[in-house]
């Protein structure tokens, strides 16, 4: 009696067991249907994201002057492509085409890889990459969206170069290859953010002021022990231009004066950008742009773009001239329009 | 190295993928390697530390129960204490020696190597202390009996406690004496020592003494291997934050061969699972809504919050520190279940305490429980007078409070329990029958809420860092309330993260419920156990906060 009352509890639980393996891996892969097949078509930043190495192409194919803008989600506020397009054209008296290439929150180490992947192959370069950056988007250390990356940028050639640069540790290495294999994994805060909007009254003003302080506070806690600054992502970045013959222009972004003072450009980074033959564009004192022209104190009103779109092809444009190129640069114009 | 950390979790794979198949005995040494590994992790310098306590208790230990250490066995102690604090000690550039080493480097690795006579303080002090104890061994071995185990106990607690009380209370003492000097109109220089802390200190220290004074009582026997005596003092899953377990606990699952139990793997998974749903999704995520609140009181900008604000900012960090703890604790089960050992249970539904008795029979069971056996009850206990037996209670919560810490904050908070607990002692206090009729019902609900905010008045002592922001957030809790948009979503968000455990909580009874999965028509235990793992999968994949924090207990 009592052998068949164990075997019959053993195949309870193996049933037991059974089930909530089956159940799960059910959950997991209608979950991960959902998220590729309805959230990120929905994702207007997802959709971008796969958009860009089309996007490159096409803008190489364009006649006339290609500008790429890499940044983040200041430069989307920022730089007006249509208005920065008119007044180019107006400048140099031939048609000029503008892109931007832009993730929300990133740095450097984001964009070199956006870069890497939708331009940095043959026959695809535009004349200009234009980078926009502030406070410490050129520096090592800079936070890194892996699930966007792991998703939308990097491929299998890359895990090396990531491993030395952008992957530290363990712990974010395995986060990378779980984002690469898994979308639900990679757009795991999007789907929690998008969920807590849902859920949680005022959330989206709630994290904003939450993340603020936070950001303050861990300013104030942190002025005392800051770390140097070190520029090897900038250093490879700058290479990879070399090797690729891409004219590059470092823009530094004006942030909001009243909020604080203007962020130090750091005499190494200069002094790499320049080494390279990259340009270097200071326009941290805007003086046209007051508080009035922010909406916080890094992104610009419609107002502020207009201004700021401005002195970007005020300072920008005589650079993009024909026949002003970066100094390692021998290529010509045909050569990078040819197929 | 955290359990919330995939580096842990590689390294505990290497472990138990090797576990089962070695002998008891390599069992217990590789189970030894890999606690001084994890602990390495956090400074190898404390391994020095971790070690002359294991070396003090595992001599003090032997010495009480009467038992004679070979000369040869003390040699090789003192001569592993010696050589430990040469090792760990002085200033050895570890990085550059082994590249010397690699690249045949002759200067470089005499260069990595400390040369300076001062280098070698702490091994000249380690040398001339262990020759002490061996040349005095001999004569304590000769004592009476009763003697001889008061002196040996003697030595090892007063061994323990002045580590214990040197890297933790030093600089703190150190500061309230300047501070104590500066109130009376004399000046003295600001000094201090900058002592860093070592990870798990109170914890092992407490478990150390446990061995030697249970020994001395009579409660339970001492080993003679050296070994198992060490991996029972460093055990990794509950070194550096519990449970504490005791020597007639622990010590017997150390020394005997273990074998897998049946329902240890599932039971090791609900535990680990929903340690790490209590750590990840709800203390993670409710640490920026308290450390905010308490933040902006600290900065002096605690005008901007309202009442309600700070109430939030409580209750988030009230399930923060549950969850913190007690996730820890139930990872550490966990873990341990799959390694053949039985903890010890930490929590049991803390905040459905109706009492200040009842809270501390169901929070950090295992220090509370230290504190009664080892303190309150050779005190006096319950017995007495009042006068005596509420000295007893305020003494021991006083020593409970700075068992946390070195600040006037967590004495404060320790003194408020005792003051609780002699209130409701004071009034006859009974605790009411949730089961009862309705009167009984209503009655248990209302000594809840009641406990459960006397608990959070605490946590808000345990957390503020200076009584100015103790005075100043008391302040707006009695001021008239404003709705903010930061209570109103702070609110919803503790509910989000803290209800559903909460829940889980009442239902399974905590750690003593997983029981509950073994009853019932299979279809039904693979609907429940399907729901519950499918919401904490989810929420650990899907709701890690964006920022993992320390844990909060690590820092005691």
């Amino acid at each position: 009696m009592s052998s068949s009352t164990s075997n019959s509890d053993r195949r309870a639980r193996v049933k037991t067991l059974l089930a909530v393996v089956l159940g799960l891996a059910a959950l997991a892969g209608g979950l991960e249907m959902t998220t590729r097949w309805m959230l990120y078509p929905r994702s207007q930043d997802f959709v971008r994201f796969a958009d860009y190495p089309q996007r490159a192409a096409e803008l190489c194919n364009k006649p006339g002057l290609r500008i790429a803008f890499v940044g983040n989600s200041a430069t989307q506020c920022g730089v007006k492509p249509e208005q920065l397009v008119r007044q180019l054209t107006d400048l140099n008296h031939q048609p000029a085409h503008a892109e931007l290439f832009l993730a929300d929150g990133s740095s450097l180490n984001t964009w070199h890889y956006m870069v890497k992947q939708s331009f940095w192959r043959p026959h695809q370069n535009p004349d200009w990459l234009v980078v926009n950056f502030f406070n410490e988007n050129l520096q090592d250390g800079a936070a890194l969206e892996i699930g966007r990356l792991a998703q939308f940028f990097t491929g299998p050639d890359d895990w090396d170069e990531l491993c030395e640069f952008d992957l530290p540790d363990f712990s974010k290495r395995a986060e990378f290859v779980a984002s690469r294999h898994s979308a639900t994994f990679a757009a795991r805060d999007r789907i929690k953010a998008r969920l807590l909007f849902e859920i949680i009254p005022e959330y989206r003003e709630f994290a904003g002021e939450l993340n603020q302080k936070q950001f303050q506070q861990t300013k104030a806690s942190t002025t005392k022990e800051a770390r140097p600054a070190t520029h090897r992502v900038l250093e490879r970045f700058l290479d990879c231009a070399k090797r690729n013959r891409t004219n590059v222009i470092f823009v530094a972004f004006p942030t909001q004066r009243e909020a604080s003072t203007p962020y130090p450009l750091h005499a190494d980074a200069e002094r790499l950008i320049r080494a390279s033959g990259a340009h270097l564009i200071d326009l941290r004192r805007t003086s046209e742009l007051h508080k009035d022209h922010y909406l916080d104190e890094i992104h610009l009103t419609d107002a502020g773009a207009q201004i700021y779109t401005r002195r970007l092809v005020q300072a920008v444009g005589p650079l993009l001239l024909p026949g002003t190129r970066s100094t390692h640069l021998a290529a010509t114009t045909s050569d990078t329009k040819s197929p | 190295m955290n359990y919330n950390s995939l580096t842990f979790w590689a390294l505990f794979a290497a472990v138990i993928a090797v576990y089962w198949f070695l002998s008891h005995r390599r069992q217990n040494l590789l189970l030894l390697v890999a606690s001084y590994v994890f602990y390495g992790f956090w400074d190898y310098r404390f391994l020095f530390l971790i070690l002359i306590s294991t070396v003090i208790d595992y001599i003090g230990g032997l010495g009480v129960a009467g038992v004679q250490l070979k000369r040869e066995k003390l040699w090789k102690l003192g001569l592993l204490i010696v050589l430990s604090s040469v090792f760990l000690c002085t200033p050895i550039h570890y990085r550059e020696l082994f590249s010397a080493i690699r690249e045949f480097d002759g200067s470089a690795l005499v260069e990595s190597l400390p040369t300076q006579a001062s280098d070698f303080w702490i091994p000249a002090v380690v040398v001339l202390l262990t020759a002490a104890y061996g040349a005095a061994l001999p004569w304590l071995y000769a004592l009476p009996e009763a003697r001889r185990r008061t002196i040996f106990l003697t030595i090892s607690m007063v061994a323990n406690l002045a580590i214990l009380g040197f890297f933790k209370y030093c600089d703190f003492f150190l500061e309230s004496t300047q501070a104590l000097l500066g109130a009376v109109g004399l000046t003295a220089s600001p000094f201090t020592l900058g002592i860093i802390l070592p990870a798990g200190i109170s914890f092992y220290t407490f478990q150390a003494m446990s061995y030697t004074i249970d020994i001395y009582r009579g409660e339970a026997e001492p080993t003679q291997d050296f070994p198992d005596f060490a991996l029972f003092v460093c055990f990794f899953p509950h070194l550096v934050a519990g449970p504490i377990m005791r020597a007639h606990t622990l010590l017997p699952q150390v020394v005997q061969p273990r074998s897998f139990q049946p329902g240890a793997f599932q039971q090791g998974l609900i535990l680990v699972l929903v340690g790490l749903f209590k750590k990840i999704v709800v203390a993670d995520n409710l640490a920026p809504i308290a450390n905010s609140v308490f933040q902006t009181y600290a900065n002096g900008d605690g005008h901007t919050l309202t009442g309600l604000d700070v109430l939030v900012g409580v209750y988030a960090f009230a399930f923060q520190i549950y969850g913190d703890f007690s996730g820890y604790s139930s990872v550490a089960r966990g873990i341990s279940k799959w390694l053949g050992y039985e903890l010890t249970i930490n929590f049991d539904n803390p905040y459905l305490a109706v009492s200040p008795s009842d809270f501390w029979r169901r929070w950090h069971i295992s220090l509370s429980s230290w504190l009664r056996d080892y303190l309150y009850i050779p005190l006096g206990g319950g017995r007495g007078s009042k006068a005596v037996v509420y000295r007893n209670l305020l003494l021991t919560m006083l020593l409970g409070g700075l068992w946390h810490g070195a600040n006037w904050t967590f004495v404060v908070w320790g003194l408020y329990h005792g003051a609780i607990l002699c209130i409701y002692r004071l009034v006859g206090w009974r605790d009411p029958d949730p089961n009862g009729n309705l009167g009984s019902r209503l009655r248990w609900l209302g000594a809840w809420v009641l406990m459960f905010h006397l608990t959070c008045v605490g946590w808000l002592l345990f957390r503020a860092d200076s009584f100015t922001v103790i005075a100043e957030m008391f302040q707006a809790l009695a001021s008239p309330w404003a709705v903010s948009r930061f209570a109103v979503s702070g609110a919803s968000l503790v509910g989000f993260y803290a209800l559903p455990m909460f829940v889980w909580e009442w239902w399974t009874g905590a750690e003593n419920g997983l029981s509950r999965y073994e009853v019932g028509p299979w279809p039904v235990r693979a609907a429940a156990v399907g729901a519950q793992l499918a919401y904490v999968l989810f929420m650990l994949v899907i709701f890690p906060a964006e920022q993992a924090h320390e844990f909060i207990y690590f820092q005691f």
